[in-house]
Formats: structure tokens, sequence, C-alpha cells
């Protein structure tokens, strides 16, 4: 099989990039989906609080997913469901540069279909217990938050009673609401950090609302219980984040949610040999949202892991408007491609790069910041001149920033070698 | 901090706005059941937020709903706007006592004027036959 594009993951960027594409005059598409349905992580996350931005109204996950869903159907975009790409290389034919995805379905097996372009779309996981190397025995009963989400919202079933979260991000957040409306009695959060990973909004509606203690510079050190968990044991950690002894709480419960960071699923690019970030464990892309690789794109959490999804659908937007330029000739190579450097604060950019000349007249960069800054201010600076300053108030990793880069301003800089972001305090 | 010209029966709240993620630290200067003023809020979303929180506090609710013979076991619902705070529990055990049959539309009333609140609860998801 052949297609001009191919778009792995058929959640919320891919289901935008594709809508981008197709409007974009990119007839020749293909979404393919794992799961049985589109929409991806949207589907079970049942709250409020999505698309503010996109739509100016307060959507859930499934409702969300539903707007690009009928949009994509109403462009007659083809997808296949159940359908898993296996691996991902590329091939020269004719001088000119193929991918092959293969991919694998109950229906039709294994087979590889030849692409111009590819958008990797294809998001992230969560930070499992194995990954977070918590003492104590494996009985049932710890589940990742993600997990626990979905066994609860689409499946309809308790993964317990009494319940201990570890870590803030917005899921566990989240899921200590839920949990509680189910009928659990969730103990607290513990968070390693000492400020919390997740939105501020969630903190008020999903814990304060119900009583739920945040313990702020909290860790797991044991988890009881042989077949089932009896009980946790929390300790409050130092600034070097480690336990300290003397400290430790046992809490009863039957069950532990993690949430703890999620990691972008990239063993796709990893398998085709982008070059990746080593600090968003996603693909390194320019401003195009093309990686090191021609004609491959990144777009969604699989690039970085957002906040919102409003900023996934709009950054998949542009994967798609890209990759349709690539496809019909009109995305000149990248020649001056200029490092946008992530210093004092700034964690990392996306794109990690632009080319004047490539860019379109307005370009959102964003990033994530290392720690909490009060009375901060985000720097902008150009080939080492300060050209821009914006003040926060507050900054937090838990939050994705932006700052702007316009393309008038920078074609007027001699000799442009790089541009730098950073956090400035004291301002 | 404009220090000194208040008089002495105005209180402080701190508030974090909860009406979109950027999650505003909203200050409120109050005089007994009267908001002096409101600081730190982005957008008058903000304003509105904090009036509501003092005088009726409000939440938009989501929850689930058992579909028989549906694709899903349970459908996503919320109430079509947000409900009295206190009325929260209330709705959640109404919503529990309820049984739909696939399949369910994005948009069905689930629950009608629920807890005499005057608001609906929808579904937010389709749930086809099986």
């Amino acid at each position: 099989m052949k297609k001009d594009l191919v778009i792995i993951g058929g959640g919320p960027a891919g289901l935008a990039a594709a809508i981008a594409a197709k409007e974009a005059g990119v007839d020749d598409l293909l979404i393919v989906e794992r799961d049985a349905r589109l929409g991806g992580i949207l589907n079970q996350c049942i709250h409020n609080g999505f698309g503010l931005h996109t739509f100016k109204e307060e959507l859930t996950g499934p409702e969300y997913a539903g707007r690009y869903i009928d949009k994509m159907l109403s462009l007659d975009i083809p997808y296949k469901l159940n359908t898993m790409v296996v691996d991902l290389s590329e091939k020269r034919t004719e001088g000119e540069n193929r991918k092959l995805v293969t991919v694998m379905n109950r229906e039709e097996g294994l087979y590889t279909i030849e692409a111009r372009a590819v958008i990797l779309a294809m998001g992230c996981r969560e930070r499992s217990r194995g990954a977070l190397n918590i003492p104590g025995y494996r009985p049932a009963g710890i589940y990742s938050a993600g997990t626990a989400q979905r066994y609860v919202n689409m499946e309809g079933r308790m993964p317990g009673k009494e319940v201990v979260i570890l870590g803030s991000g917005d899921i566990g957040l989240i899921m200590a609401r839920r949990m509680t409306l189910e009928g659990a009695k969730v103990k607290l959060v513990a968070e390693l950090m000492p400020y919390s990973g997740g939105l501020k909004r969630n903190i008020v509606q999903c814990l304060d609302d119900f009583g739920i203690p945040l313990k702020l510079s909290h860790t797991v050190v044991d988890i009881k219980g042989k077949e089932r968990v009896e009980a946790v044991v929390i300790a409050r950690v130092d600034e070097h984040l480690k336990p300290i002894p003397g400290t430790e709480e046992e809490i009863k419960c039957d069950t532990l949610l993690l949430s703890c960071g999620l990691i972008p699923e990239n063993e796709l690019s990893e398998s085709l040999g982008v070059e990746m970030n080593p600090v968003t464990k996603g693909p390194r892309v320019n401003e195009s949202l093309e990686t090191d690789r021609e004609g491959v794109f990144a777009c969604g959490n699989v690039l970085h892991v957002h906040d919102l999804v409003d900023y996934v659908s709009e950054e998949a937007a542009q994967a798609g408007k890209r990759a349709a330029a690539y496809l019909h000739g009109a995305l000149k190579k990248a020649e001056k491609e200029i490092p946008i450097k992530a210093v004092n604060g700034v964690r990392y950019t996306v794109p990690a790069s632009v080319d004047a000349e490539r860019m379109e007249n307005v370009q959102v960069v964003r990033f994530r910041v290392g720690n909490v800054y009060r009375d901060a201010a985000i720097e902008v600076s150009v080939n080492g001149r300060v050209v821009s300053s914006r003040k926060k108030k507050v900054l937090a990793p838990g939050e994705m920033e932006q700052i702007v880069l316009k393309k008038t301003e920078l074609e007027q800089v001699e000799n442009l070698q790089e541009i730098t972001v950073a956090i400035r305090q004291d301002v | 901090m404009d220090g000194g010209r208040s008089g002495k029966s105005v209180e402080k709240k701190e508030f974090v706005c909860i009406g979109c993620p950027l999650g505003c630290n909203i200050t409120v200067e109050t005089e007994g059941a009267e908001i002096k003023t409101i600081t730190g809020n982005t957008c008058p979303r903000g304003a509105d937020y904090v009036t509501k929180e003092l005088t009726d506090p409000r939440r938009i609710v989501t929850s689930l709903v058992r579909v028989a013979g549906g694709e899903l076991p349970v459908v996503s619902v919320k109430t079509a706007s947000d409900i009295p705070k206190g009325k929260i529990r209330e709705c959640i055990k109404i919503l529990k006592n309820i049984e739909l049959q696939a399949p369910v539309r994005m948009g069905d009333v689930v629950a009608e004027n629920v807890c005499g609140s005057g608001i609906d609860v929808i579904a937010t998801r389709t749930v086809e036959k099986e």
C-alpha cells in the first residue's frame, strides 16, 4: 500500500494533524490508531475543562474529541482502528525518500505502508512503579492513575476503596476527586517535590473541595501487604529528595495510585533513528515540527508533554499544515536553522530551532520551567541582546509557558546566530 | 500595597480561580458581606468566580451513569452548567441510581432538574448498542 501521508495515532494530536493536512490539500492520507476508537486518552478524561482556548467553552474530554472526530469524518479522512504500527523505517527509492510504516491488525495481518511523509502523534504514557523504584512487595492494588481512570470511567469498575495517591500530576488530582465521588476514601496525595506537578485549579477543585490533604515533600518508602496492598509508608524528604529517617508514617489503604509523570512514547521514533531531545524525551524538531528525518513530523505529547489539549491541537494542526507543504514541494529545505537555547530555568523549547526564512509570520515557542519562580520574567535574547521580557507573577513546572517569535523581527537581525529563552529573577 | 487606607473590619481572602487552567491567584477584600476590591484576576471570569465562591459556590459535576446493552458499560455525563457545591454528593447519588438503555447520544438528557437545581445532567459521549 502507498500513501502520501500516514499519521500514527488517532488521539487529539493525530486528529488535528489529519484535519489540517486534509484541509491543506492532502487527500491520500491515513490515520492509524491502535485502540478500538478514535480520541485517545480524551475518551477516559470525563472531567470538564477542555477546549476553553479553542472553543471558548468548557468541554469534557469525550466532547472535545467528538468535535474533532466529527470534523474528521465530515472530511472523509480514512482511518484504521485496532491497528498497531510495529515498525518505522525509511528507504530511498528513485532518489525519493520513503517511510516504511509496518502495521498489524487482526483482519489484514502484518503489512507495510509506503509513505511519502509521516506524522508522529503517538502521545505519551505514564511512569510506572518499575521506573520509580519503590521498595516493598508487589501486591495487587497498585495502579498508574491513568489505568485506574480507564477502569473507572470506561469500564465502570472501582480499583479499590481506600486510596493513597503518589504524585500530584493532573491525572492523580483528577482521580482523587473521581474516586471520592465514586465512594472511595482518598486518604492523601503525597508529592515528592515541594510543589505540585498539576494545575492549580485541580488542587482547588479536586483536593480542597473534598478535604483531601496534599503532602508536599513526601514520598512512599514502603508498600505493605503480600496479596493485596494493606498499607503504604510515607516519609518526608529533605532538600535532596531523600527520605528523612524518623518521619515515616503508615497509612492503611488497599490501593496505591501513581501519578508520577508522563513519558513521550517514542519507540517508533527511535526505531527510525530520529534525533531525540534528552530533556523532553521526544524528537528534536525545528519550526516546522519536522524531525531530523526528512518528511517526518511530530506533534502532541509524543513531542513534549503538554498541560492543555488545546495546545496539542494547535501544535498538531501546524504539523499537518507543514507536512502538506512538504508533500506539495512548498517546504524548502532547512538551511539556516538557528538554535533556540533554553537556559536559566527554562528546561527545553519546542521547537528547538527556527529558520527565519521557513518560519511563518508568527512562531509560538513552548517550554516548561524547572522550578517554581515568583515575580520573575521570561526573557528572549537574539545574538545575546535582550529583545523581549515578559513579567510573570508565578512560573511553575506544572504549566507550559510560551513566547512568540516574529519573522519580521528575526529577518532584520544581521548574522542571526542564536536565540535564547531564559528566566530572570529580581525584576 | 495600599496599606493604611482600609478600615479595621476589612477582611482579605485569597482564592485560586478555577475558571481556566491559568489558575489566577485572586485577592478579595470584604467588609462584612460587601466585596470591596478584587485583584489578581486576568479576566472578568475571575471576578465572577470569587464573587460566586463568596456567595454561592458552584461546580460543574462530571460523573458516570450505567448503560445496559451498550458498547461500554457506562456513559460519561455532566451537569449542563454548574450546580451548588453543597449538592455535589446528592447529585452523584441520584446518578448512581440511573440505568440507561443503549444507544445513548452525546447531549441526551440523563436526569432533569437534578437536586432541584434547575439544571439537567447530559451525556458527554455516545454509547452505541453492543
